[in-house]
């Protein structure tokens, strides 16, 4: 993972940028995510596999990754807070939503990570108070060779 | 003490719903728990408690102290809550000992006939609060409350009241706890490194935790640290530097319960004192250690969430790459599996060698045993060593800026 990261600080491209979109969005479709977020923006090309977007806000950093067509296959998190999801998971809210309310029961009880799946995503956060992280991904959007789990 | 904490075991009974315990087959009794004790079968296994009036009793999954449908490594504990100055007091059983998150959290459902006075947000209209843990957040209101850990009182603490319905909590606030049933306790006892649980919410209005609530209208609010929900230890009028925490060696298959027993203070009287062994293990400005495994550093300085001890996590969650995951990437390894990871101060002073265990977590849960020290998930980029680690240890934990025998935290001790 850290290697994948220095490769991409190796290809970064500082673009300064107006807009974000959410997952399984266009990326150039919307710029709700970052004035949501009030937070300030990077993007990195990705050696043609895919485009990053950092949003940086005082709470967490998010990276939004769009693949070759543009479309937004994963988004990650990492910081004091999570993000609000209703804007990250955009048209995918209301069905991690319902499935996240299915799931309280789950068994084992692991009660400090949540990973589950949807019907067209998945989802994983964790950590502890003060430092937690998450992830969600569209399975079918995701390029080939990229690996969304080991996403940054 | 003895009769002080029957008393708390007779007041948490009255507040739980008691019952036999399950299909606990016998009473083992350690005295001196090591990382080496180990106990075979399915019983009760019980740390001899030192007692004192900074002592508290810690019973993990047990039916009494958590609940009948307690979940998994649950260590629970039971606090006395009153109205601020008087003798109006209710004792609250099943609540979270949590060593991974700040201050007191309770179900405003679970308290009746308290009047307890709510902390206003700088413009003057009722502090609400987001608390995130690392999955699930607690919505509600932040009041003030004498809080009686053992026989100790922290005067007039922020707590917060978890009330998914309180105003209305922002959308944000993803999918908050709903119920004491359904959150699996009654509260969360937060007793980690911090005194206060949102710093830079102090100066900035950091998205998704604190906010003033007017009527049914809540927008992000700045909260001064006074008025921020307040690791209780941390204003006791003595013993307020930290915790020691004790929790008894079990065997590969678990335990039906666990008694263990919580010290206020660290160093501060014989009975919290750490031996000459244990070690000092100091947290970052992150609060997080550095594990090693595999030759991988896992610290807050590398696009990871570093490292921890968290006694609110029931499991281990590691980023160990195993083959054999059950549904949900728990581990599920065919035969109980070793593992050896480090531990390492984020100041590099000190380095330890752990050894640990995973084993089937199907199989251990089918066992009907409610302890285990060998039960993982696979998570990323950071290593949770959660209430596995402190079966067979004293963990201390010495709060940010409070100076102690081990030194000044942030910093762990085992």
């Amino acid at each position: 993972m850290m290697r994948l990261f220095l490769i991409m600080l190796l290809l970064l491209a500082v673009i300064p940028r107006e807009s974000a979109a959410a997952l399984g969005e266009h990326e150039s479709s919307s710029e709700k995510d970052r004035k949501h977020f009030h937070g300030f923006r990077q993007q990195v090309n990705e050696s043609g596999s895919y485009v990053l977007n950092i949003i940086s806000t005082e709470a967490n950093v998010i990276r939004e990754y769009s693949n070759p067509n543009g479309m937004i296959f994963a988004v990650t998190w990492r910081g004091f807070s999570h993000p609000d999801l209703t804007t990250l998971l955009g048209a995918h809210w209301a069905e991690f939503n319902t499935q996240h309310n299915l799931d309280s029961n789950r068994h084992p009880q692991g009660k400090r990570i949540l990973k589950m799946d949807t019907s067209t995503i998945k989802y994983e956060e964790g950590g502890r108070m003060g430092s937690v992280y998450g992830r969600a991904y569209i399975p079918s959007l995701v390029p080939d060779g990229v690996s969304p789990e080991e996403l940054p | 003490m003895t009769i002080r904490l029957f008393a708390a075991i007779l007041c948490a009974c009255l507040f739980a719903a008691c019952s036999p315990p399950g299909n606990g087959t016998g009473t083992n009794t350690s005295v001196a728990p090591t990382a080496t004790q180990s106990s075979a079968g399915n019983g009760t296994v019980t740390t001899t408690l030192v007692g004192g009036s900074n002592s508290m009793m810690v019973k993990v999954s047990d039916v009494t102290l958590c609940s009948a449908s307690a979940y998994q490594n649950e260590p629970c504990v039971a606090v006395t809550i009153c109205q601020h100055g008087t003798s109006t007091c209710q004792t609250v059983s099943n609540i979270l000992l949590d060593t991974g998150s700040y201050g007191l959290r309770v179900f405003s459902s679970t308290l009746s006939g308290l009047s307890l006075t709510a902390v206003n947000a700088p413009n003057a209209s009722p502090l609400g609060e987001c608390a995130q843990f690392g999955s699930g957040n607690a919505w509600g209101s932040v009041v003030l409350a004498d809080v009686q850990l053992g026989g100790e009182t922290a005067s007039n603490v922020p707590i917060q009241l978890i009330n998914s319905s309180y105003s209305t909590h922002p959308a944000s606030c993803t999918s908050p706890f709903t119920s004491a049933a359904s959150a699996g306790f009654n509260g969360i006892l937060g007793v980690g490194l911090g005194v206060n649980d949102c710093p830079s919410c102090v100066a900035s209005t950091v998205a998704n935790y604190y906010y003033s609530c007017s009527g049914a209208t809540c927008t992000a609010s700045l909260a001064p640290a006074a008025s921020q929900v307040t690791n209780p230890v941390s204003i006791l009028t003595s013993d307020n530097n930290g915790i020691a925490l004790t929790l008894p060696a079990i065997g590969n298959n678990g335990a039906n319960s666990v008694t263990g027993e919580l010290l206020l203070g660290v160093g501060t009287q014989s009975n919290n004192t750490p031996s000459a062994s244990v070690k000092t293990y100091y947290a970052d400005a992150q609060f997080s250690f550095t594990s090693i495994y595999n030759g991988q550093s896992y610290n807050s300085s590398n696009l990871a969430n570093g490292s921890f001890l968290d006694s609110g996590s029931n499991f281990f969650y590691f980023p160990l790459k195993l083959t054999t995951e059950c549904t949900g990437s728990y581990y599920c390894p065919n035969a109980v599996t070793a593992f050896t990871a480090s531990i390492e101060s984020s100041t590099g002073s000190v380095t330890t060698p752990i050894n640990f265990n995973i084993a089937n977590a199907n199989t251990l849960v089918n066992t009907g045993n409610k302890v285990f020290n060998d039960l993982g998930q696979q998570t990323s980029g950071y290593f949770d060593w959660g209430l596995p680690f402190f079966l067979g240890r004293t963990v201390y934990v010495v709060m940010t800026g409070k100076s102690s025998t081990l030194g000044t935290g942030p910093l762990w001790g085992f």
